[in-house]
């Protein structure tokens, strides 16, 4: 048997010792939805519009109905994710879904501010171009001590510079850690 | 690997903080997430495709010598009460929502390191240092990522990076968070002068999520970007906010002490007064009071307690933990009578030193 119930957080009451973000799309959570079947027990926190709320709620979510209907919604062939579920944050289902959906993502990401803003003109204007700089798969993760070692000294520099005297102490013991660390593992 | 014990005792029998106190950066949480390129992703895979993803990475990872010792447990072995545990540790952020079969967790026999499989992504690696020096931390999950990379090939395009389920995440598929207590800043009404600026790539957030409400006056720092920057730039960055937040409150805390600011011995002598006497305590208020008895031993005006076990107090207090000491806890009120019960209990011995006594 299967029995659900809902309970909605009025502002204020959210419990602190739980976590605070819709377990399924990261926005604040409003919800508590308790799902028993059987013997099993799940809690579930979620915002008030989560599709995934709505789709335990309804059978289906509003605007992945509505996208079913018109049939409007581009969709990945591979994993048949519909981007406009995408939009109301339900996950990608695919690595294909970033070559369906590529210009699209990249216009989601400038929209949510998930792109540095002295990169936002380079992305605009360049699409197709790479906007990841980070590590490649072929290429260790790990970062030389000297890397990081040149950037606390640049830190250091500016706190000196701005007589931040505590901040540049606290780099300080940071720098002589990592050196002392290296000399460690050197001999 | 080992006969697997129970997960509870793996994390209350590594309590962070318990063995060396905190100093103001008080933790630094890396996380990974990555998907193996032959899978669907979690939400659109098969319950035979999950199970084949879950063999492989628990495996794998059972299997690597950095994390010698490690245990498994299938989500279904996870009690709400393990979950809670894991959020309290700082290891998991969203531990109470339930994927739907053929996941699980892999726990280091230190409770340090911790990796999800086949929740949100197939594999998300998470590992947590209990102070402002994340080498350690970072070089262990460069390992154990270089490892599955070994095994598998894992999701990635040259224009979006790291492929994950949330679109927001990928590029470096890393999440960089710092704690840091701030007693002495928030108390002097001076933490939005030092709060990383508009421009930075830096957020500040409070334990629950805003800024609003700082809970045990705890700051969280966290990357803004996954996309864009370089793992380098990432880690520098939540670095330097750091840095400097850690010596505005050095500075802060001088000051405190030189001035001998009443209004702050009366904030420390009140939260006193509240742990030992009070019948119940709400979570919020209590780790608050505990932050500034915490700052009281560092500005000298408090002794009797070690510093460890003033910090232990921030976990031990929490319902996860109080309900391990206390298994037929009942509702909210009982707990914060248990609460104020158990820390009567463990602040037994502390005595205001005569800066405020007089």
């Amino acid at each position: 048997m299967r029995i659900a119930g809902v309970i909605n957080y009025a502002k204020g009451l959210m419990d602190p010792e739980r976590p605070v973000e819709c377990g399924q799309c990261k926005k604040p959570a409003k919800v508590l939805y308790k799902e028993i079947i059987g013997n099993a027990v799940t809690c579930t926190q979620m915002c008030a519009d989560c599709p995934v709320f709505q789709e335990k709620l309804h059978g289906t979510s509003p605007q992945e109905a509505t996208a079913s209907k018109t049939e409007t919604g581009l969709c990945c062939s591979n994993c048949r994710t519909n981007f406009e579920a995408v939009k109301m944050g339900n996950p990608l289902g695919c690595k294909e879904c970033y070559v369906v959906f590529g210009n699209l993502l990249v216009s989601e990401l400038l929209a949510a501010g998930k792109i540095p803003a002295r990169l936002k003109k380079t992305v605009s204007f360049r699409q197709g171009q790479p906007i990841h700089v980070g590590r490649t798969p072929d290429k260790p993760l790990n970062i030389p001590a000297s890397s990081r070692l040149n950037a606390l000294n640049e830190a250091l520099n500016e706190a000196l510079k701005k007589e931040n005297y505590e901040e540049a102490a606290f780099l300080r013991d940071q720098i002589k850690g990592i050196m002392e660390k290296s000399d460690d593992s050197k001999s | 690997m080992t006969a697997n014990p129970n997960l509870s005792s793996i994390l209350l029998d590594n309590v962070p903080w318990s063995a060396q106190a905190p100093s103001i950066w008080a933790a630094t949480a890396l996380t990974l997430k990555r998907n193996l390129s032959r899978f669907h992703f979690p939400s659109k895979m098969q319950k035979s495709e999950k199970g084949q993803a879950l063999e492989l990475l628990k495996n794998l990872l059972l299997n690597l010598k950095e994390l010698n010792g490690a245990h498994f447990f299938s989500e279904e072995q996870l009690s709400l009460a393990d979950k809670e545990l894991l959020c309290e540790h700082f290891l998991m952020l969203q531990g109470f929502s339930q994927p739907p079969g053929e996941a699980g967790i892999v726990v280091d026999q230190r409770g340090g390191v911790l990796a999800l499989i086949n929740r949100d992504n197939h594999l998300e690696l998470r590992a947590l240092s209990l102070s402002g020096n994340w080498d350690a931390v970072w070089d262990l999950l460069s390992k154990i990522e270089a490892a599955v990379a070994v095994q598998s090939d894992v999701a990635f395009s040259p224009k979006f990076g790291y492929l994950t389920s949330d679109f927001t995440q990928c590029g470096t598929g890393l999440l960089v968070q710092s704690y840091l207590h701030l007693p002495a800043l928030i108390c002097t009404n001076k933490l939005v002068q030092a709060l990383p600026k508009e421009e930075e790539d830096v957020v500040a957030m409070g334990l629950l999520g805003n800024l609003e409400e700082l809970i045990g006056d705890m700051l969280v720092l966290k990357n803004k970007y996954t996309l864009g920057l370089t793992e380098e730039s990432i880690l520098q960055s939540i670095q330097t906010a750091s840095s400097r937040l850690v010596g505005a409150e050095k500075t802060a805390r001088a000051e405190i002490k030189e001035k001998q600011t009443p209004q702050i011995k009366d904030l420390i002598s009140k939260a006193y007064g509240l742990l030992m006497h009070a019948y119940q305590l709400e979570i919020k208020e209590a780790l608050g009071y505990l932050s500034l008895i915490k700052l009281g031993i560092d500005l000298g005006w408090i002794s009797g307690i070690s510093d460890q076990k003033m910090s232990a107090l921030f976990f031990h207090i929490r319902r996860g933990h109080l309900s391990h000491l206390f298994p037929a806890l009942g509702d909210a009120k009982e707990l914060g009578h248990k609460r104020a019960e158990f820390l009567h209990k463990e602040l037994q011995g502390i005595t205001l030193g005569p800066q405020i006594n007089t």
